[in-house]
């Protein structure tokens, strides 16, 4: 029934806009002439024009830790001496735990290391990589010597997880919760062959008992036997300042956990499922700051008397919680991933999946998020014209089976004074809201598949820090014709009260192939920010996963550092970005960028930005099509 | 500074100008005075303006008929159609689809792999939790499934082609923007697809299609480039004659082949294909149309400043390593061939890089497989050659290694191979006051050391076994036009290995490897089920798990037994052949490949991705594909050797370890 109205509203979308398609013709065909007249390879450069002035970034940026290539002390491990190692790959999350013993002191930095690898010193899986930053002269940081009390001296340090909790994963998302940090072990393992991979990943397959290793285990657990597979996927607290892991949080149960918060109250705990279908948990402590006791729940956006599924404290049930969640009815999600607290909201990254459907096994007894049915019904209007026709179960209905083709992604916000779910930012080239008729200024506005998601504040204004990781480059995830991923870091005003694309500013990018992740803010002045698995082939020091930081924020002009200052050409102005390292035009048109000898240096076509990032200082013109120049000045 | 580059500034490239339906209205009311306008504006504006226009007005026309012909399909399946009418719907399918193809594959590559006409096997989701596999979808796999027997099923035929109209549909609503150089760039970009995925007959498994669809593209090309001929013939006219008469003949040459055994792929690549390709170049460049470096950061491997498809710049070697241009010099190159061939870098300081990749026979060493480290039997597998091996997105016979800087780092430590650890390696040669004065000329802003590090060395041995390349082949020259003679056993050779025997649509031109056209940024591996012995009395198949014990996240079924794609280029000095050198001529690995692979020799290889059937070669018809590989060979310039290896005062009895090592 709802596949036939599909149709047949697309049917009749169709026919509008063959009717329509006569007018417009004219129109596209206008802006489409104007995009397309020719600039000249040399211009004879007119030294009379105004000129813009492109001023230094006042952000600063400094690599702080190199996957590879810096080397990290080790415990001893798997009968091999503690020493030395390159450091793992893949940087996810970053924790950060305050500690100002000494002047400058910032704290310890912890990263996640989203991998799986053998290796001999640092133990088998993922892993987490510790250091203690300072802050010196000009604002530069730099990583302390430390000797830690099981004396290993160095900079960086790997967190034990072999000899305490057992190896770990895939480290992807975490908390840090007032100096606890806990991280996330997502990627779902299935077998203990799957781990063992041939030789290539966790050489111990043997069953692991809960106590055995110190410190000892987890209350009510001890004794009882996990296969080692199954000790994976589980949010795992650490300690930072010593390198080790604490204990495996098994009473939140175990699933592709990719991320989650702990709330104000310091008892109650949002956990983030990536998997498709994924799931919403939480769990309440008994006790403030207790978590080895308390409930766990589920989400069912749909209950009755109550939206939370109660979950019983037994490792049988909570080892497969997906399955035995979905199996009592809960919500499905398309892959959650980070989530931060804004104003007691969480907002919540579903990262998106180009293609799937809830239309088999036990996916059938779950329901679907009402953000997906937000989502389907957005793209449903761009793509038809018209309103979805039928009611929220209709387009819940239309998703299960697989109709939604969720390529980009969104932010969706959960309530926790309502247990109400709906989607915050549609991800895409589209437009962001069901109501909003203006259309983002694609290629100049884009954003899709969120991952990691925090907050930033300055000068007392929040702002949401939003990271893509790319699941593609088809539909425009990237422009035409590339198939290599760049993800961006975009700012979002949290004033604003129904937020689009449009709205978005972009901070960072990664190098090609990689993500954009762990962004977190230590202090008023910097945030660091992890590049996950750039191409290997990329130029180094690109070519490995990189954490760097990004100070500034409360330089004279923080609050101006997203504001741009115009200047005016008779056709078009010209608004300096430096914190972004753009140009903005005040329309969107094509440009070319000439050198001072007047060479075409760069055509860019329909654009409103243009990135000075790789523009050695200097002077440039900018041309319009109409032939209009203006000088600007790179600093 | 880690921004490395704007995607926004990389997203020029497109646009996005979308008109909503209320928007719409607004406009119709304002339409005649637009169009007043419009008339004024096109007066004044020069001719080729209008082109891009026009071109992307036909490209939205072309994806119309494409969905509107797939949505008749649909309504075939859904109501039964005999066979016969699928297959003619299907038909009217592919045609649509070419002539969408060329704009359309260049605009979206990836959803056109993803959804409309990737190869019609399983792949593993990218970018997501767990391993997914996605069945195969698209174009080829209904290929399959209507050609492949007397009859087509139903519920099987009908999910493939209702996602494909759901996929079309939502692509409707994206703007693909069309400008003059989109235009040219990707005429340019098809020609390749064309010659190496086209006419070899990948894309149509089961159905045959290939020589029309090659009709079907070249016409619609020809149709769009039309559109320019003015703006050419002002910058020469017997150029632009040329070029839209080689258009026409290309056409019209294909217009009479009916049989793919005997299209004549030389012919096409010489007389039509690499002129046309030459030409657009030329009028790209003299036009002023800006070109892709002008409008990208992101520049892909493939340089379309090359103006032959066997140019030895039609690859950027840059692009896939991780050295940065400002560093790679002839002293870091040098520095990496002195590396190359020092077996300080093993622990027993008697092994070296050349120990298994010997330059006299290609950088391979001869034997089945390499011998390991303290004559403790051999490596798992065969040597491969490193001529040329830049050229892909992953190392190693089981794809395991991501790059060439990554790849040196699992010999390194390997137990078997150099038996040592990165930090013993860089100590040893920190050691030599030589090692650290080369290593100092090469990275000079790092201390001394600094400047021996793990990516230093990774750096030096990756720029030198970057530089092994080589593209003057007998063949290379040919086809370059350098040389006018070439053997007719050859020809028939390559015409065989790109049509009727099938090689050319796994080993692509030109490097003739599983690095996939027109992009090069992607690495392929094949299950052939290569047994264990083929001169055994009982075959049985090989036990190495290849790609699917390589990587955690390639832990699959259709992955066993998997390995690389190797290039052909050198064969001739690279025996004995296939991931374990269990065949000792090229005669044998035709016939195995003649015979179906694994399962055509009765082997159970349940995930074969070679057909099983027999490819019906004749004795001569092997014997010219070998005269083909055979002319292959270039190797001249890359195999001198160091004369001498940095010295150590404290270590003497080092000093007399031997160049590329005692064994």
């Amino acid at each position: 029934m709802v596949t036939q109205q599909f149709e047949f509203c697309l049917k009749q979308s169709n026919k509008m806009k063959k009717i329509l398609l006569l007018s417009t013709l004219g129109v596209c065909a206008f802006a489409q002439a104007n995009a397309q007249i020719p600039f000249p390879v040399n211009i004879t450069p007119d030294w009379t024009t105004q000129t813009v002035l492109m001023p230094r970034s006042p952000l600063m940026h400094q690599n702080i830790f190199v996957g590879g290539l810096d080397t990290v002390q080790s415990t001893a491990t798997y009968g091999n001496p503690a020493g030395k190692a390159p450091a793992k790959q893949w940087h996810d999350f970053i924790g950060f735990a305050k500690d100002s013993a000494a002047i400058g002191d910032l704290g310890w930095v912890i990263v996640n290391h989203e991998m799986t690898t053998k290796d001999n010193n640092l133990g088998d899986g993922g892993g987490m990589t510790t250091f203690r930053l300072k802050r010196t002269a000009g604002d530069k940081l730099e990583v302390v010597n430390q000797t830690l009390a099981d004396g290993r001296t160095g900079k960086f340090f790997n967190v034990d997880f072999v000899n305490t909790v057992g190896e770990t994963g895939m480290n992807c998302g975490g908390i840090t919760k007032a100096g606890r940090i806990w991280t996330a072990e997502e990627w779902m393992q299935s077998s203990n062959a799957g781990i063992y991979a041939g030789g290539a990943g966790y050489r111990d397959t043997s069953d692991f008992v809960i106590g055995t290793t110190t410190p000892a285990g987890f209350p009510g657990f001890n004794g009882k036997t996990l296969k080692r597979f199954q000790n994976l996927n589980w949010m795992v607290e650490i300690d930072p300042k010593n390198a080790k892991a604490i204990r495996k949080q098994y009473n939140w149960g175990r699933a592709g956990w990719e991320g989650g918060v702990i709330m104000d109250d310091n008892k109650t705990v949002y956990l983030f499922e990536d998997a498709s279908p994924g799931i919403l948990g939480k769990f309440v402590a008994t006790t403030a700051g207790d978590f080895t006791a308390g409930q766990m729940f589920v989400y069912k956006h749909d209950g009755t008397t109550t939206k939370w599924i109660a979950i019983e404290n037994n490792l049988d049930t909570l080892v497969n919680l997906n399955t035995v969640a979905i199996r009592r009815g809960a919500t499905l999600f398309n892959r959650l991933e980070w989530g931060a607290v804004n104003g007691g909201k969480v907002y919540i990254t579903e990262t998106g999946r180009d293609a799937f459907n809830y239309n088999s096994g036990n996916a059938l007894n779950g329901v679907i998020s009402p953000s997906l049915v937000d989502g389907y019904k957005t793209r449903f209007k761009i793509v038809n014209g018209i309103d979805f026709p039928g009611t929220d179960a209709n387009a819940a209905d239309s998703v299960r089976q697989g109709r939604f083709f969720d390529y980009y992604g969104r932010v969706i916000e959960f309530n926790p004074a309502t247990d109400v779910v709906r989607s915050f930012l549609e991800g895409g080239p589209y437009t962001a809201t069901a109501t909003s008729k203006d259309l983002p200024y694609y290629p100049s506005k884009h954003f899709s598949n969120p991952d990691g998601i925090d907050f930033l504040t300055i000068k007392g204004k929040s702002y949401m820090m939003v990271q893509e990781d790319l699941n593609g480059t088809s539909y425009n995830r990237m422009p035409n014709g590339l198939t290599q991923t760049v993800c961006e870091m975009y700012l979002l005003d949290m004033s604003i009260t129904t937020p689009n694309i449009n709205d978005l500013q972009r901070l960072t990018a990664s190098a090609p192939g990689g993500e954009i992740t762990g962004a977190i803010q230590i202090d008023s002045k910097t945030i660091l920010v992890n590049c996950q698995h750039p191409n290997t082939s990329n130029v180094a020091p690109y070519n490995n996963s990189l954490t760097y930081a990004i100070s500034g924020f409360d330089g004279s002009d923080k609050l101006s550092i997203f504001e741009n200052q115009e200047v005016k050409a008779a056709t078009f102005s010209v608004y300096p970005n430096p914190a972004a390292r753009e140009l903005h035009l005040s329309k969107s048109m094509d440009v070319a960028i000439y050198s001072m000898t007047g060479a075409r240096l760069k055509v860019l076509r329909n654009t409103q930005t243009v990135d000075v990032t790789d523009m050695a200082a200097g002077t440039y013109f900018i041309r319009s099509a109409e032939g209009e120049t203006l000088k600007f000045v790179v600093q | 500074m880690p921004i490395y580059g704007n995607r926004s500034f990389a997203r020029s490239f497109g646009s996005f100008c979308f008109k909503e339906i209320d928007k719409m209205k607004k406009f119709t009311v304002l339409v005649s005075l637009v169009l007043i306008s419009l008339i004024a504006v096109s007066a004044f504006a020069p001719a080729e303006k209008q082109n891009a226009t026009i071109v992307e007005e036909r490209q939205t026309e072309r994806l119309n008929q494409f969905l509107l012909h797939v949505q008749k399909l649909k309504n075939l399946v859904l109501t039964k159609a005999p066979l016969d009418k699928v297959k003619d719907q299907y038909f009217a399918v592919r045609i649509a689809f070419k002539q969408w193809e060329y704009l359309g594959e260049y605009a979206d590559p990836t959803v056109v792999k993803d959804k409309i006409n990737g190869a019609p096997l399983r792949k593993i989701e990218r970018n997501t939790f767990g391993i997914n596999i996605v069945e195969p979808k698209g174009l080829q796999a209904l290929d399959e499934m209507i050609f492949s027997g007397g009859t087509y099923v139903e519920s099987e035929v009908l999910p493939v082609v209702a996602e494909l109209q759901d996929v079309l549909t939502d692509l409707k609503n994206i703007r693909y923007p069309v400008y003059d150089r989109v235009v040219i760039e990707a005429s340019r970009t098809e020609l390749i697809r064309l010659f190496t995925l086209g006419i070899t007959g990948f894309d149509v498994p089961a159905s045959g299609h290939s020589i029309k669809d090659a009709e079907v593209v070249m016409q619609t090309m020809h149709s769009d480039l039309k559109l320019y001929r003015e703006t050419f013939s002002k910058i020469n006219k017997i150029q632009t004659q040329q070029l839209f008469a080689e258009l026409s003949a290309c056409i019209q040459y294909l217009k009479t082949q009916q049989n793919f055994d005997s299209l004549d792929r030389l012919k096409m690549l010489t007389e039509y294909l690499n002129p046309i390709f030459k030409k657009l170049h030329y009028f790209h460049k003299e036009s002023g149309i800006e070109m892709i470096q002008e409008v990208s950061n992101f520049l892909p491997p493939l340089n379309l400043n090359a103006d032959n498809i066997f140019a030895a710049n039609l690859l950027d070697e840059s692009k896939y390593i991780g050295l940065p241009n400002q560093l790679n010099s002839p002293q870091l190159v040098a520095l990496g061939k002195t590396l190359f061939y020092d077996p300080i870098l093993s622990s027993n300081n008697e092994r070296s890089c050349a120990s298994c990749h010997n330059p006299s026979k290609g950088f391979t060493d001869g034997n089945p497989k390499s011998l390991a480290m303290g004559f403790q039997g051999t490596l798992s597998r065969n040597a491969p050659t490193l001529i040329n091996c830049v050229y892909s997105e992953r190392f190693f016979h089981d794809l395991r290694a991501e790059a060439l800087e990554d790849q040196i780092e699992h010999v390194v430590l390997s137990e078997k191979e150099f038996n040592t650890t990165i930090f013993t390696m860089l100590d040893k040669l920190n050691e030599s006051k030589e090692y650290q004065q080369l290593f100092q000329q090469c990275f000079k802003n790092t201390s001394t050391e600094q400047a021996i590090s793990n990516q230093n060395v990774s750096f030096a041995i990756s720029a030198f076994v970057s530089s092994l390349r080589a593209f003057n082949s007998p063949f290379d020259k040919y086809v370059r036009s350098e040389s006018k003679v070439l053997n007719n056993d050859v020809k028939r050779g390559f015409n065989l290995f790109m049509g009727k025997a099938a090689c050319g649509t796994c080993h692509y031109a030109p490097l003739f490897s599983g690095t996939v056209p027109p992009r090069f940024e992607e690495s392929e591996s094949e299950v052939l089920g290569v047994p264990e012995n083929p001169y055994a009395a009982v075959l049985v198949l090989d036990a190495d798990m290849g790609r699917s014990a390589a990587r955690l996240k390639e832990q699959v079924g259709f992955f066993e037994h998997s390995f690389k794609t190797p290039t052909i280029r050198n064969i001739a000095l690279t025996a004995p052949y296939m991931h374990n050198g269990a065949y000792k001529s090229l005669e044998d690995v035709m016939d195995f490949y003649n015979h179906g692979g694994g399962m055509g020799i009765g082997l159970d290889v349940p995930t074969q991705t070679l057909p099983a059937d027999s490819l019906h070669l004749t004795k001569s018809e092997i014997k010219d594909i070998i005269s083909f590989m055979q002319s292959l060979t270039d190797s001249v310039g890359l195999t001198s050797m160091p004369t001498s290896l940095p010295k150590y005062d404290k270590h003497p009895e080092w000093n007399i370890r031997r160049i590329g090592g005692r064994y």
